[in-house]
């Protein structure tokens, strides 16, 4: 037990005190905070700036409707009149301008525009922003009003005939409260990623730790003393009090930002924060998440560091693993879609990808409570296993230098460990 | 068998598919003594080492160390020094021997006052608190013969604890080792290096492929062997020439130097040559029954 807790101490305090502690602590938040942030902020910023746009009507009936819409009328698009040339030249002008950005981008309204002719918008950045949230309702407006005054209606009871419905959406979960589904979806993925984050993180440094005895030579002096297992669970606890250590810090410091936003109104999202689907029990959830993700790709880490002799060959050897850390992330739109879908149910079952899944199913509501004890069991059953296996490519694997295994050896291994 | 055994194997079987690396081996090292265990590379002796050290399981077989059989608690009481050397480098060295300490049961308290007591000791005390990684090759060699006896163990287990050593640090790590013995420790010694077997070791043992060749204490190795082989008598003399012709004592000569290798005859005694030669009136400089080294019994048996 003594020489447990050694090797847990080793481990904890040669990687608190590494650079690479303080240098990931400090990172992760901030690469973190901007990757949600930019996008966000970059939106915001678009959408202060005023964008030139130019328009060349053959119609000759949608340009002044379409410079009564809201984003012209509001200033966020101005209207640059085209050059007066023949068409073609006019077309090739326009493109000329846009790629010397004096221009956003330019409509092309046909002739047969109202007659089921496509309207054209040209531009360098196509993004969804400008396209689909401004341009595409401005033009779909300009061109209603035009058809309803063709047809002799009063342009705004065509509007309010035509009018798009938003569905205010509610969830219902178990404890009977209904949330809006936005935040809950965001709240539900920024947990997901969180969980794949920690998870990729301290396996990846699992894998290093489990090549520091080959690397620097120090297996044989150690296995004198104590046990494969004991060096093994070592580590993994270890390097585990790491993980927590550096989540801990970021939970406080996120804590005391919310509460100083909080008591100081300072930034608007506060209202939003507050209302965030949060409780105890999502915490706990995702703190036994973070712990049975990490035991169960910790223990694959470490066999995949006994096998390599060094750093470099580890990295290359993690690549299967690594894998199965990622698709859960790849399969993660599926569950923030459907999360109650039988498709979304069994994927977040399936042991490793559920520690991802799953804290996202729970967020968003869909998780029934007899799962909980399911899916924690399959989760212990699956560390066993990768424990047991583990365990003896570790213990074989230390004592190998030289020439990495090949898969028939591996199993040897495995049968003979 | 003489008092306690340290160390006692019986049968060691251990083999890696088709290959056998240790071959029906047996070993009885008696407390208090140095023990060297010879071979050329690739002969078993680590193998052999790491099975005692319960690294790997043997095949069959039987340890016992120190007079049980081989549990995590008799392990405690090994200190090992393996051939491949290495500490972590990014830790300091007062932590370093610390945490080898603890993982041989030794409290940590206990274990820091040991640590400076020895880095002081050999000369390392203003290096405690910098990392291994920032000390020369030598220095950490040091380091880590530290480690392997801070725990005061009862059997030392050093697979060649000299190499790579300069000779002013090969005599402090010496010294250490008769110290250790002194205390009433006992040592298995690997090398191949004959010399230093020779100057250190009460008690050898040889292994050449996978099997075991010679075993038992060193003086009776080499009068054994001298019986065995060309036995010779290093001469410096003036006149007597007519001794050295005659066969009956003498089967041959040969100069070395300034000296004469006379290989005695068969039933001839150095006493009798020694005394013909007087009787000769031969001045006699120098008269020397020359043992066979070590190194070349080594060789010797290698080569069988």
């Amino acid at each position: 037990m003594n020489k447990l807790i050694a090797v847990i101490r080793r481990e904890y305090l040669a990687r608190v005190r590494s650079k690479w502690f303080i240098v990931t602590t400090i990172l992760a938040p901030v690469l973190m905070a901007g990757a949600m942030g930019i996008p966000i902020a970059l939106t915001l910023q678009g959408s202060d700036r005023q964008m030139l746009i130019s328009v060349v009507d053959e119609s000759g009936a949608l340009l002044d409707e379409l410079l009564d819409t809201e984003p012209f009328a509001a200033g966020r698009l101005r209207y640059v009149p085209p050059p007066q040339l023949d068409l073609e030249q006019a077309l090739v002008s326009l493109q000329q301008q846009v790629l010397e950005q004096h221009l956003a981008g330019f409509l092309y309204v046909p002739a047969d525009a109202f007659e089921g002719g496509d309207i054209e918008y040209w531009a360098r950045d196509i993004g969804p922003t400008l396209v689909r949230a401004t341009l595409e309702p401005a033009t779909s407006t300009a061109v209603r009003r035009v058809q309803a005054r063709k047809l002799g209606i009063d342009p705004a009871a065509a509007e309010w005939l035509t009018r798009e419905v938003q569905l205010a959406a509610y969830r219902v979960t178990e404890d009977g409260v209904a949330r809006e589904a936005g935040q809950t979806t965001i709240v539900a993925h920024i947990l997901a990623l969180f969980i794949y984050l920690v998870v990729l993180l301290y396996g990846a440094t699992m894998l290093r730790a489990a090549v520091a005895e080959k690397a620097s030579k120090t297996v044989e002096i150690i296995l004198s003393s104590v046990r494969p297992w004991q060096l093994m669970l070592g580590k993994i606890l270890g390097v585990g009090a790491v993980g927590l250590t550096q989540i801990a810090v970021w939970v406080s410091a996120a804590a005391l930002l919310l509460v100083y936003a909080a008591s100081a109104q300072a930034f608007a999202g506060v209202e939003f924060m507050r209302n965030l689907p949060l409780g105890l029990d999502t915490a706990a959830l995702f703190l036994a998440l973070f712990l049975t993700g990490y035991f169960l790709y910790g223990g694959m880490y470490a066999s995949v560091g006994a096998i390599a002799s060094s750093e470099q060959e580890a990295s290359q050897l993690q690549l299967p693993v690594t894998l199965l850390v990622i698709v859960p992330v790849l399969v993660i739109p599926i569950v923030l879609e459907t999360p109650s879908s039988s498709t979304a149910v069994v994927l977040s079952w399936i042991p490793f990808f559920t520690p991802v899944l799953f804290i996202a199913r729970y967020v968003l509501g869909a998780v029934a409570y007899w799962e909980l004890p399911l899916v924690f069991t399959l989760q212990l059953l699956t560390i066993l296993c990768v424990a047991w296996l583990g365990g003896r490519i570790y213990r074989v694997g230390l004592l190998m230098t030289g020439k990495r295994p090949t898969l028939p050896e591996l199993l040897r291994w495995i049968r003979h460990g | 068998m003489e008092g306690n055994l340290s160390l006692r194997l019986e049968s060691i079987h251990k083999s890696y598919g088709a290959k056998v690396a240790v071959d029906d081996f047996d070993l009885a090292v008696p407390q208090g003594t140095i023990c060297g265990l010879l071979g050329p590379n690739g002969a078993g002796k680590t193998t052999t080492i790491r099975i005692i050290l319960d690294i790997i399981g043997a095949d069959r077989g039987r340890v016992e160390v120190l007079g049980r059989a081989l549990t995590p608690a008799a392990r405690d009481r090994i200190g090992y020094l393996p051939e491949e050397r290495g500490l972590y480098p990014k830790m300091k060295v007062a932590e370093t021997l610390v945490f080898l300490g603890e993982l041989k049961g030794t409290p940590r308290r206990v274990a820091a006052q040991r640590a400076i007591d020895w880095l002081e000791r050999l000369e390392l005390g203003a290096w405690a608190t910098k990392k291994v990684e920032d000390l020369s090759r030598g220095m950490q060699q040091k380091v880590q013969f530290i480690g392997t006896v801070l725990h005061e163990p009862d059997l030392l287990i050093l697979d060649e604890p000299f190499s790579g050593l300069d000779p002013l640090n090969v005599d402090i790590l010496k010294e250490i080792v008769l110290e250790q013995k002194s205390r009433g420790a006992t040592v298995l010694f690997s090398t191949h290096n004959m010399d230093q077997a020779e100057r250190i070791c009460e008690r050898v043992v040889m292994i050449k492929d996978a099997r075991k060749v010679l075993d038992g204490p060193l003086a009776e190795i080499k009068r054994e062997a001298w019986l065995a082989g060309r036995r010779r008598i290093l001469l410096e003399i003036e006149g007597g020439e007519a001794v050295l012709e005659n066969r009956a004592l003498v089967a041959g000569t040969e100069q070395q130097g300034k000296c004469v290798a006379a290989a005695l005859q068969d039933g001839a005694t150095p006493q009798a040559l020694l005394g013909a030669l007087v009787a000769g009136g031969a001045v006699v400089h120098r008269f020397e029954v020359s043992e066979p080294s070590l190194h070349e019994i080594f060789v010797a048996r290698a080569r069988e």
